[in-house]
């Protein structure tokens, strides 16, 4: 019996991580790469992902080998699909549960990599993060300064009041 | 930040090479600072798409609004995007309508008027919208008055006795 196909992955930290080829192919980067350079012996370099965060992204990949590949036709803008699209499950939401370093960390790396549905699950993550706080509540979660000068502050108190007044 | 170099695997060339060497002489690099939050380290589409995500409910103008006055990179970047600002529901009342029209610039737009939701009367409602109808790209209409009553344009509707308990919806 032959052992399933693998591949090794190379971090920007030079850690590598030698993964079913299936896991690795949830991002259509690498997909692509493998596809284009052919079966090969030699790690697959990802220069903008450190070790821990590909650690992370690939216990990802593990959970969802299986999953079926977004279709590629499904138009993000129709409602519906948005619609359906907001919810994250029990298991995303309990990966996704990091601090806030990594959470950018693996979106940006989601996004590099190219894996649609880890990329969606970060960004309604922070979706979810911001929904009902108001701006000063916003800039606090994320260290955000204001940088608005006085002016602009004074016309963002008008239209603030404006958008409060229900 | 270290930067590990692909270790000859054959066919990734001098191009290769060169795209090193040319982040090398970025200097400094254009990536965000370390001192920066994190979240500015987030690209603009990235986070137009948290912004799309984030909107995706009854009040999503309000919304936007609000995101708009966290700081200058947000008001830039919630402001530039027009397609936040198309769908436009008159339940969020006439303030929000015509900031979302405002916004919109001249991109289509989606409407909805539900007579049970509106925070407008309808009559305002089509003021706001019928100056852009060249943009409509679909109106939503959940009135509780038979259809054959419903007169576009004709004053305001809401004094015509409701015949029927149920309600019409027109999608054109």
């Amino acid at each position: 019996m032959s052992a399933a196909p693998q591949v090794t992955l190379e971090s920007s930290d030079g850690e590598k991580f030698k993964v079913d080829k299936e896991v690795a192919e949830r991002s259509v980067l690498i997909k692509n790469m493998i596809e284009d350079v052919g079966e090969s012996d030699n790690p697959i370099p990802l220069p903008n992902v450190n070790a821990s965060v590909l650690k992370k992204v690939l216990e990802y990949c593990e959970h969802h080998r299986g999953d079926p590949l977004p279709a590629a036709d499904a138009d993000p803008s129709n409602d519906d699909n948005r619609k359906r699209a907001t919810e994250i499950s029990d298991w995303d939401q309990k990966f996704i549960q990091v601090d806030q370093e990594m959470l950018f960390e693996i979106i940006l790396a989601a996004n590099y990599m190219d894996i649609k549905p880890l990329l969606d699950v970060g960004c309604k993550t922070v979706a979810n993060m911001i929904k009902g706080k108001t701006p000063e509540e916003i800039r606090k979660l994320f260290n955000i300064v204001n940088d608005f000068t006085p002016e602009e502050e004074a016309q963002i108190k008008k239209e603030n009041e404006w958008a409060e007044d229900r | 930040m270290s930067q590990t170099l692909r270790q000859g695997s054959g066919d990734s060339g001098p191009d290769e090479y060169q795209i090193v060497n040319l982040k090398a002489l970025v200097s400094p690099p254009s990536s965000p600072s370390d001192d920066d939050p994190p979240i500015h380290h987030l690209p603009t589409e990235i986070l137009l798409e948290v912004v799309r995500y984030y909107s995706h409910r009854d009040a999503r103008i309000r919304d936007l609004v609000r995101l708009a006055l966290v700081c200058g990179r947000w008001s830039i970047l919630v402001q530039d995007a027009t397609v936040l600002w198309t769908t436009i529901n008159a339940a969020e009342g006439p303030a929000m309508v015509r900031k979302a029209l405002q916004m919109a610039k001249d991109a289509s737009v989606d409407l909805t008027f539900n007579a049970k939701t509106a925070q407008m009367k309808r009559k305002v409602f089509f003021n706001c919208i019928g100056e852009r109808v060249g943009q409509w790209r679909t109106l939503v209409l959940l009135i509780q008055w038979s259809v054959r009553d419903f007169i576009l344009g004709d004053g305001d509707l809401q004094s015509v006795a409701p015949t029927e308990p149920g309600g019409a919806s027109l999608i054109c």
